[in-house]
């Protein structure tokens, strides 16, 4: 049994599949021989088709659904928002509780604690069709610590300092995480910054996180927060990473692989979140 | 009865006695006068039996069973000037002969075929045979001259895509090639990415690549089979000849360990492009290194007469990375000892022991000392037999037995860090036995037939976990099993058919029909190959992809086969074809299996080449249109779909053009219409990123590509002691910036717009070489 340094295991975050080597060679290729051009591509226009994201979380008691449509992909005007939607959220008991549009394909139920481990579903119905999807609370899984390193300028990835995330894995529990992060207020959102991961392998130990891709400098203000997400959305994320980073190392893209029915694309995910805040200091 | 049966007896003895009495076999190895190298697929024909012929094996061996009689017998081979020989057969005769080489006179090239009309009158299809000497003077990338490249402009075969030596045949999977260097199978035959194939071709005697029939003696890959063979070695004269070229050189010493009894050659090349990175400005560059290296040597002994040996092998590597951060190495290592015997006249052995191993490293931001290494290893023990019947039978029959062992992934790490042990991907280890029998016939004057039978079977065996799921991926059971223990055996019969009818001299109509069984497949799941591409056995979970293809064609040749032209047309069926669900993850997954969906494939397109052999100028033109379709139940909701590399149209020109004695011109023009790729059909907004919507599978076509290159080889020096040339060559010369890949992405400056970004990777690529030889 080999003996470890300190009580908390690096996660196998290298091993991502959507960094695989093949992408860090291909990379290295394209960046000293290939040379680009922007090109007119005749795509066929797909029928639009619908989009719902549903966000139902548990420290904030609140449901948040947006629903749009797909729309031509050189358009230069934002795809267009569905505001005449049914929209109902329904728990475990089978109580259901109708969510209110706000204007702009959004919807939304406040004031609305979610049970933890217990299953909601959401429904829609819209220009005579219906979808539904199931998501599941789980509790969140509190953060030991949150700290830094700094890490020196290489080739893939800015000098600067990294978070690190300490928290231990519930164990005999398959767990899924996400984590967000907002450098001095405002929300990292590129596809990049979609942090997902599992506990396989990890089952039960203290796990550290190093955020590779969020470089940060001295005097910035990091929240994160560190949620857990059912199966479904972990799902749902890790092949919307993949696709969202097609490269020549990458297999053919497909949607992600959504927990609607009826073909809607989106997801719908309960999650919980535990936060905390750390300022980078010299 | 007992007297009935012992009158038979005798009544078939004495009778195969007189038969016997009349009939003696001619004998003999044909080799190069000057060097001592075998020549295989020399012709051999009998003037006064017309029809009456062989052709010698790839050790040069042939042998002729004729009635006694005087003969003339005519002994033929590609660049070599023909022979007739006075033979009076009237007991069995070894008749070994050595051929003069041309020598290279522009007026009068006469490259005859290995027999002028071989095409025409083999029972062999969709075969094309390369000698090193044709392929010299075809321009490629950074003037190497180039196996692999060259194929790709013979119609059927389709390049994986620029810079990549993988290649497609008739609709198959780029792991559906055996490709072989002196019977150890290579996995990997590309050098940095795709830009080198491994093949020195300073070190090769001769290639054939078999898309059509391919003949019971080979098995295991679905497609197709690039056999290669190594120059044995001057066994008269020492000679040492080389090339140094701008991106890299390879020296090549070669001679007689004793004069007429024994040879070696050992060749060597080395890439040099990341001396040139050290002189960017670019610090990035500047800390990237890339080379590889390559060695080739083979080294024979000729016992006696009847027995010989030959031990040959292969060693390359590619290193790859940048500083201490990344880095990638991957290469192969080969060993072949074989052992030719002649029992009698007609019987011709050759015992083999392989060896091949292919491995690859990765070492990811080495500061963590984190090393991914993967591998696979074959130890392969093989026996062919050839038996001359008779003037119209050629039996051959034999074994191969492989042991498989692969590591699919293994991570290593430092143990002054606190990292967690992923599992080890557990070792796999399985063993694929074949056993064949053939025989090539002349059923009549104007019809040859070939037919055989192999049995081909693949068995798993332990030590090794092997895994039960269910039908959502979940893994059920895993079962352990010990050292030796068969877990799975599976397989079956390969019937190979071939007809060859000839409709006059000049003029005939082959058929063939071929079942394959493969056990081994290459999950790559991206749209261009890597050296990271992992190899899966066959097991419970999967099934061994199985072809059946039947090719019909018409052959026939001009002006006194100055011309040769042919249209082959082919039919596919592809069965157990591997896919990947949505999001599969196959890096270092022992469960990888469960991430597999399989389904059907099939395959079809036309062929017409027409070549010129002779003449100042010459060269080939071929075109092929195709189609080659998958069909899976978890993807593109069950319909068909092309499969990637459909491509429909296909189209090489390839031209050699005599200025003078001393300047040879080449030019060489490749069309082909672009792949079936996947693009967006629309957009949507997704947690605030904005990123396409997929409809149909592979339903758009990349841009159309190609490409010009041109060569031109200057001779300078020509003795018999010492020989010089330059070459210079253009690839891409009109600086086409073809398609490598298409980004759809949101503009830089602009996150609310989307926009379609080509990116190309060679404009024109200039390159001087200066070749010499001793």
């Amino acid at each position: 049994m080999k003996q470890f340094k300190s009580q908390y295991y690096h996660h196998k975050s290298p091993l991502n599949h959507h960094q695989s080597p093949a992408y860090f060679s291909l990379l290295l290729l394209f960046i000293f021989i290939g040379c680009e051009r922007v090109i007119d591509v005749d795509l066929n226009e797909a029928n639009p088709q619908i989009v719902i994201e549903g966000n139902l979380s548990y420290n904030d008691a609140e449901l948040e659904v947006k629903i749009s449509k797909t729309g031509s992909y050189f358009s230069k005007t934002p795809t267009e928002k569905v505001d005449n939607a049914d929209v109902y959220l329904e728990d475990s008991a089978g109580t259901r509780v109708k969510a209110e549009p706000s204007g702009n394909g959004i919807y939304k139920i406040e004031n609305y604690p979610p049970q933890q481990e217990k299953d909601y579903r959401l429904f829609i119905e819209s220009e005579g069709q219906k979808y539904e999807a199931k998501s599941t609370v789980y509790p969140a899984v509190k953060i030991d610590s949150l700290g830094y390193e700094y890490q020196q300028d290489m080739r893939f990835f800015d000098g600067g300092y990294r978070l690190l995330l300490h928290f231990s894995d519930p164990p005999d529990k398959e767990n899924y995480y996400r984590i967000k992060v907002f450098k001095n207020g405002e929300l990292l959102n590129g596809v990049d910054d979609l942090i997902v991961f599992d506990d396989s392998g990890l089952d039960g130990k203290g796990i550290q996180v190093r955020l590779r891709r969020q470089s940060l400098d001295v005097g910035d203000t990091a929240h994160v927060q560190f949620m857990a997400i059912d199966e479904k959305a972990f799902l749902y994320f890790t092949t919307f990473r993949e696709m969202a980073n097609t490269n020549p190392g990458s297999p053919a893209p497909a949607n992600p692989i959504s927990n609607f029915s009826n073909g809607a694309l989106g997801y719908f995910s309960a999650w919980s979140f535990d936060a905390q805040t750390i300022t980078i200091e010299e | 009865m007992l007297k009935k049966i012992i009158l038979v007896i005798l009544f078939l003895a004495v009778y195969a006695y007189s038969g016997a009495q009349n009939r003696y076999v001619l004998s003999g190895n044909i080799s190069d006068v000057s060097t001592g190298e075998d020549l295989a697929g020399a012709a051999i024909a009998v003037e006064e039996n017309p029809g009456t012929g062989t052709f010698s094996n790839n050790y040069g061996f042939y042998s002729l069973k004729l009635e006694h009689g005087k003969y003339h017998v005519r002994f033929q081979f590609i660049g070599y000037e023909t022979r007739t020989i006075e033979v009076d057969l009237h007991e069995n005769v070894k008749l070994d002969v050595e051929l003069q080489r041309l020598n290279y006179e522009i007026e009068n090239v006469i490259i005859t075929g290995q027999r002028a009309d071989r095409n025409i009158s083999s029972v062999e299809m969709g075969a094309v045979q390369l000698a090193p000497r044709q392929i010299e003077s075809i321009p490629v990338i950074f003037g190497e001259p180039d196996i692999l490249k060259t194929i790709q402009l013979t119609p059927g075969v389709k390049p994986a895509g620029e810079g990549n030596s993988g290649f497609y045949v008739r609709g198959g999977g780029i792991d559906q090639n055996l490709i072989l260097l002196d019977e150890a199978p290579v996995y990997s035959a590309s050098h940095l990415l795709g830009f080198f194939s491994v093949f020195n071709s300073e070190a090769l005697k001769s290639a054939s690549l078999l898309k059509g029939s391919i003949p019971a003696q080979y098995g295991g890959r679905a497609s197709s089979v690039l056999d290669i063979q190594m120059n044995e070695g001057n066994l008269k004269n020492y000679g040492v000849s080389g090339n140094i070229g701008l991106i890299s050189s390879n020296l090549t010493v070669e001679g007689p360990v004793a004069k007429d009894k024994s040879s070696f050659m050992l060749s060597g090349r080395r890439t040099y492009a990341d001396l040139f990175l050290n002189f960017s400005k670019d610090e990035d560059i500047k800390s990237t290194y890339l080379y590889f290296y390559d060695l080739n040597l083979k080294t024979n002994y000729k016992i006696n007469s009847r027995n010989r040996i030959y031990l040959s092998g292969y060693l390359g590597r590619d290193d790859f990375g940048y500083k201490n951060e990344f880095g990638f190495d991957w290469g192969s290592l080969t060993g072949t000892l074989r052992w030719n015997h002649i029992f009698g006249e007609r019987l011709f052995s050759n015992t083999s022991l392989i060896f091949s191993n292919y491995s690859y490293n990765i070492s990811v931001l080495r500061d963590l000392d984190l090393k991914i290494s993967s591998e696979i290893q074959n130890v392969n023990l093989k026996q062919d037999f050839s038996f001359y019947a008779n003037a119209a039978n050629t039996l051959k029959f034999g074994f191969n037995i492989i042991n498989h062992k692969i590591l699919p992934g293994e991570i290593a790490v430092n143990e002054g860090y606190s990292y967690v042990p992923p599992e080890t991907i557990s070792r796999r280890k399985a063993i694929e036995w074949a056993g064949y029998v053939s025989n090539s016939m002349r059923a009549a004057e104007k019809l040859k037939l070939y037919y055989g039978l192999r049995v081909a079977l693949f068995s798993n065996i332990g030590p090794g976990e092997f895994y039960e799921f269910d039908e959502n991926g979940e893994l059920v059971q895993t079962t352990e099993f010990k050292r030796g223990e068969i877990y799975k055996t599976q397989g079956g019969l390969e019937p190979r058919l071939g007809v060859n009818f000839l409709l006059d001299e000049i003029s005939s109509v082959k058929a063939s029909y071929n079942r394959i069984y493969q056990f081994l497949h290459l999950l790559t799941n991206t749209t261009t190959t890597t050296p990271t591409d992992l190899w899966l056995p066959s097991s419970n979970n999967v099934k061994p992809q199985i072809s059946d293809q039947v090719s019909l064609g018409y052959f026939r040749n001009f002006k006194n086969n100055e011309f040769e032209s042919s249209l082959e047309v082919y039919y596919k069926d592809l069965q157990n074809q591997i896919d990947y669900k949505n999001g599969a993850d196959l890096v270092l997954n022992s469960t990888v299996e469960s991430e597999l969906v399989f389904g059907r494939g099939w395959a079809y397109g036309a062929e017409l080449m027409v070549k010129r052999n002779n003449g100042r100028l010459n060269g080939w033109l071929s075109y092929t249109w195709s189609k080659t379709m998958r069909q899976f139940d978890g993807i593109n909701n069950g319909n068909p779909f092309p499969a990637r590399h459909d491509r429909t149209h296909d189209v090489s020109l390839v031209a050699m053009y005599d200025i003078t004695k001393k300047m040879k011109l080449s030019a060489t023009w490749v069309y082909y219409t672009g792949n079936a790729v996947t693009f967006p059909s629309g957009k949507y907004e997704i947690d605030g990123k904005t990123i396409g919507y997929y409809t149909e599978r592979n339903g758009y076509r990349m841009p159309d590509y190609h490409r010009l290159d041109l060569g031109l080889v200057w001779q300078r020096r020509k003795t018999a002691k010492f020989e010089s040339s330059w070459n210079f060559s253009v690839y891409n010369a009109y600086a086409r910036e073809n398609a490598y890949f298409i980004d759809f992405r949101t503009k830089e400056d602009n996150p609310s717009e989307t926009e379609a970004v080509q990116v190309s990777l060679f404009k024109a690529i200039p390159s001087i070489s200066y070749r010499f030889k001793f």
